[in-house]
């Protein structure tokens, strides 16, 4: 009774197996064995030899040639029975000891068999099987792709498929003519078919992340070469002698438009203020700071103040560099904040010459009485 | 010039950026100083003995240029004063000042000199009578806050100038000015 209550499958003349429309070969090991559960063996147990078992997407396949001495029960030259994945009911684990070390690599599987004991057909019970693999193929990823496709459960969906697309051509299949295949000769039509056009979506995607990370690696060797660039400027800044008027003014008037190139493509300040002192102090303010003062004490900028986007666009630079330059200005006294709901403003520093021993005196000279002048001719004062 | 009540404001006043508090520390010392003498100018002026910081006191804004003040910036200037000796802190949320614009002792020589004045040595008065009798008209003392005099008052007690005790009334204290 050994192999007769598993179902046959068909083979080729060269003794390969005849696939079901969809069905897909995954994995070959050699030298399998059913082992019977239970020791004596339980009578109505599954048990056989094969030469070869092929898994597929539908099938764990056995086949068996006669050539070897086995217990099959087939009179064929070759043999070869089949448990459909759909009976399997369990998938236990891989058994790993000291002992299986040696050992032939053993799963056990639960099979659904019916009242008759066959499998395939309705199912009345559940008997164990363990699967003895003998020869040196890879078992774990046998293994793996077995519960794979248990899970996949290939056979339902292709029921599913056929039942809804019976009739009418499906939408999935624009590319493929009526027979299932597409023009390369690979089948287009059912989960194959899904399966395979997810495979090529993954690789032009991989494709063309390969070409942006092309495109990457070019931007960061030229973010490289910046860094590098701005890295030698600063260091010929640094090497700049203190003293303004010790170094030629050739170098110096260089020196100037270096840092104000740099300024202006928003590199900051590769001298800060803390390591070069003086240098920030004499290079920064000549340039800028003329330009921030002539924008600062304009009669309208006198009443109503500077915002960093008016230093912007005056300045033809970006708003966030505008205010650098606004906040820098004020840290030197040059200007003074003003916070109010209608924004953030900046004023020419008045404070310094605004008397203390008499609060009322205004002097005839200066850019506070400049600044009087101007806010007396409004009609805000009286 | 701009005025408040009669109060001549400084053309300062108007420049916005007065009425924001000053990061920069040079630029906050000079902020600090210049208000510290208006409000005592203006205090002094107006007879104003107490500021209460979630009022509002007129001089911490300013309509014309629709700026006023913040919390963080009265509180800020008034603490100067504090520390200078010019004000003191009624409560400890620092939510009223009293505002000294004479120092205690300064109040106190102006009420040895208001003895002197108007020959009171040896004799008897009432604290209400210093500060709002006919005597005090036209003088510093005239409204004086009552703390402010107390305090005075205490100072020249301990000095041994003058004796405080209690008065026919209920809440008037008498004095005794020595000789």
């Amino acid at each position: 009774m050994a192999g007769a209550a598993l179902p046959k499958a068909e083979l080729t003349t060269s003794g390969r197996p005849i696939l079901f429309p969809n069905e897909i070969e995954c994995s070959l090991l050699s030298n399998v064995e059913l082992e019977p559960e239970g020791s004596p063996p339980l009578s109505s147990s599954i048990h056989l030899r094969s030469s070869f078992m092929i898994l597929t997407t539908h099938r764990l396949i056995f086949v068996s040639d006669s050539s070897s001495a086995a217990a099959s029960a087939a009179a064929t030259a070759n043999a070869a029975s089949y448990v459909p994945l759909a009976s399997v009911a369990h998938i236990f684990s891989l058994k790993k000891s000291i002992k299986s070390m040696f050992a032939s690599p053993r799963l056990k599987f639960q099979l659904s068999v019916g009242s008759d004991g066959r499998v395939g057909g309705p199912a009345a019970r559940s008997l164990v099987v363990t699967l003895v693999m003998r020869g040196k193929d890879d078992v774990e990823a046998f293994v793996d792709k077995f519960r794979q496709n248990w899970g996949a459960r290939a056979w339902e969906r292709e029921k599913e498929s056929e039942s809804a697309s019976s009739g009418s051509s499906s939408i999935v299949e624009s590319s493929a003519s009526s027979s299932g295949y597409d023009s390369r000769g690979m089948r287009m039509v059912g989960v194959a078919g899904i399966l395979r056009r997810e495979q090529e979506m993954w690789e032009s995607t991989d494709k063309s992340l390969q070409d942006a990370f092309q495109d990457l690696n070019a931007l960061m060797s030229k973010a490289k070469e910046m860094v590098m660039l701005a890295e030698r400027m600063r260091s010929k800044l640094l090497s700049a002698p203190s003293q303004a008027g010790s170094s030629n003014d050739e170098e110096l008037g260089s020196k100037e438009e270096m840092q104000e190139w740099l300024l202006s493509v928003g590199i900051v300040s590769p001298v800060t203020k803390e390591s070069a002192g003086a240098l920030y102090h004499q290079q920064l303010s000549r340039q800028v700071f003329a330009r921030i003062k002539s924008l600062i004490t304009r009669p309208d900028a006198l009443q109503m103040g500077v915002s960093a986007g008016d230093a912007a666009m005056t300045l033809g630079i970006a708003p966030a560099m505008a205010k650098e330059h606004l906040l820098t200005a004020e840290s030197r006294g040059l200007l003074c904040r003003d916070v109010s709901p209608d924004g953030f403003r900046f004023y020419i520093n008045l404070f310094p010459e605004i008397p203390t021993d008499d609060i009322y005196l205004v002097k005839d000279q200066g850019i506070y009485a400049t600044w009087i002048k101007c806010a007396s001719s409004t009609s805000r004062l009286e | 010039m701009q005025t408040l009540g009669n109060f001549k404001l400084p053309p300062f006043f108007n420049y916005p950026p007065y009425f924001t508090l000053q990061p920069v520390r040079d630029t906050r010392e000079k902020q600090v100083q210049l208000w510290k003498e208006l409000i005592l100018d203006f205090c002094k002026t107006q007879k104003i003995f107490l500021i209460g910081l979630e009022e509002d006191f007129p001089l911490f804004s300013n309509p014309a240029i629709e700026r006023s003040l913040t919390h963080e910036a009265r509180e800020a200037f008034l603490a100067a004063l504090v520390s200078e000796g010019r004000a003191e802190w009624l409560d400890k949320g620092h939510r009223k000042c009293l505002i000294l614009w004479h120092r205690i002792q300064d109040w106190a020589d102006i009420i040895i000199n208001f003895v002197k004045d108007n020959g009171l040595e040896d004799s008897v008065t009432t604290v209400e009578e210093i500060r709002t009798g006919p005597e005090s008209r036209g003088t510093d003392l005239q409204g004086v806050d009552r703390v402010i005099l107390m305090r005075a008052l205490k100072l020249l007690e301990h000095k041994g100038k003058l004796v405080i005790f209690k008065g026919t009334s209920a809440d008037d204290e008498g004095i005794k000015f020595s000789s």
